[in-house]
């Protein structure tokens, strides 16, 4: 990862350090994490 | 779980459920922040896949890792079993050319070469022993005992198995023994001539002591005739004067003194008159001794010449040894050349047999190690796409909503204008209608 994931508005940012080292499984939790909020936020949009 | 999940998967819902309860954010950021969160999502998905790519690269480097070691053990096996078929081979290959040199195999040719090695020391020897023979140190060791020497040369004779060297020592022991027979008849010779030597001297001597004896007798006779004369004058003396004791006791002992000067007289002529006999007898007896020393010195000097051709000739017997020693040499190098040519070629060939696996197997690590790249750039790919799809369906979703939106303005913007053109018309109407009225 080349820059940083950033969300201005809410503080938080991402960057490698935050991945090192990290388990596959808790990769694949974050994920489906993600999905449903991004779901939820196209739902909350349409 | 490590301290960096639990960090990750707090900070993911942290950031979700603020997400989630923003309600009044605006489309545009919603869109930003929907966009962030899949990039977020890919970086998770890719980070997901590397690991999952790693764990079957380390399967994929244990199992190829395995396989090594497995085919490792079963090299050493191999060079094991290769060691066994070499030595079988080997012994076979013994085997098969005792069998087919027969009299001629290796032990026996062992045998035959060591046989002929200490035949050859015993020539080297006896070449020493060419130049003092019977007075050489040959002679020496065995204590001086010719005899005990001969009986040596005997028992090695016996000992030896090859009828030539048992011929050898036979012929060395007759000419050993014929040698010093004749010296011994040489010292008898040089025994002979001493006493010989001793005789004439004692000859000599007696001869003089005869001469001198003769010169004495000879001065007595003389003596005797003059004492005579003086007998005759003394008896007419006596017969003249009368008896005079003194006289007669001494005329006596003159008479008995002649007697027993006449016994030595009559043995010394005896003894001249012999003398030319011994002499020829001593003649006979020198000639004879020079004649006894010359046939002993010829014998001594052809016995002495047939040990030297004898050792002359053996040469041939040396040059044989040499001959069949070369053979065996020959024959060593050549199997030797055999064995190192079979060695090299079973050599070459399970090394070709590793190069083979071992290029096999690079082949195939190659080979899986492209296929889980390729794995990973194509899963790469498939998320970009899928990043890329979701990002064109929102943007597309965006655009479509701008569309209908403008779709919308337009069509209020066209109810408007034909409801104002309506009013237009309407107005227009109820005019024309009242001017008509």
């Amino acid at each position: 990862m080349e820059e940083k994931i950033t969300f201005e508005d809410f503080g938080i940012e991402f960057d490698n350090s935050d991945f090192e080292g990290v388990s596959k499984d808790t990769l694949e939790e974050c994920i489906a994490m993600i999905d449903e909020t991004i779901d939820k936020m196209e739902e909350g949009e349409a | 779980m490590n301290e960096k999940d639990i960090k990750l998967k707090e900070k993911v819902l942290e950031l979700t459920t603020k997400l989630c309860d923003e309600k009044t954010i605006d489309p545009k950021k919603r869109a930003y922040y929907v966009f962030k969160l899949t990039m977020l999502r890919t970086e998770m998905k890719k980070r997901a896949r590397l690991i999952e790519i790693k764990e079957e690269l380390d399967k994929s480097t244990e199992l190829i890792d395995n396989e090594l070691k497995e085919f490792k053990a079963s090299q050493t096996i191999n060079k094991s079993k290769i060691a066994l078929n070499m030595e079988k081979l080997e012994e076979e290959l013994g085997k098969k050319l005792e069998k087919e040199l027969g009299e001629n195999s290796f032990k026996i040719l062992d045998e035959k070469i060591d046989e002929k090695l200490s035949e050859l020391n015993e020539h080297k020897k006896f070449d020493y022993l060419s130049d003092e023979f019977i007075f050489g140190y040959e002679l020496e060791e065995a204590g001086g005992d010719v005899d005990k020497l001969i009986d040596n040369m005997r028992s090695q004779a016996k000992k030896s198995k090859d009828k030539s060297t048992r011929d050898m020592y036979t012929q060395i022991a007759d000419r050993i023994n014929k040698a010093y027979t004749t010296r011994e008849k040489y010292e008898e010779y040089q025994e002979y001539k001493k006493q010989k030597e001793q005789y004439e001297l004692q000859y000599k001597k007696e001869l003089e002591e005869i001469e001198q004896n003769v010169q004495n007798e000879e001065n007595i006779a003389k003596n005797k005739k003059e004492n005579e004369n003086i007998k005759s004058k003394a008896l007419i003396t006596t017969e003249h004067i009368g008896k005079g004791n003194i006289f007669v006791r001494f005329f006596k002992a003159l008479k008995e003194g002649f007697k027993e000067f006449s016994r030595t007289r009559k043995d010394q002529k005896e003894a001249i008159e012999n003398e030319p006999k011994i002499k020829e007898e001593s003649e006979q007896y020198i000639k004879l001794q020079e004649k006894i020393k010359n046939e002993k010195m010829r014998a001594y000097d052809n016995a002495y010449k047939t040990v030297t051709d004898s050792l002359d000739n053996k040469p041939e017997e040396f040059s044989k040894i040499r001959e069949i020693k070369e053979r065996y040499k020959e024959e060593i190098n050549r199997l030797e050349d055999q064995i190192k040519e079979l060695q090299k070629n079973e050599k070459d060939e399970i090394k070709r047999k590793i190069e083979a696996i071992k290029d096999g197997l690079d082949e195939e690590y190659e080979y899986q190690k492209k296929e889980a790249e390729n794995r990973y750039i194509e899963e790469k790919q498939k998320v970009e796409d899928e990043t890329d799809a979701k990002l064109r369906k929102n943007e597309f979703k965006s655009r479509l909503k701008a569309r209908n939106e403008n779709v919308e303005n337009e069509i209020k913007a066209e109810l408007e204008a034909l409801e104002r053109r309506k009013q237009i018309q309407v107005s227009r109407y109820n005019n024309d209608d009242e001017l008509y009225k």
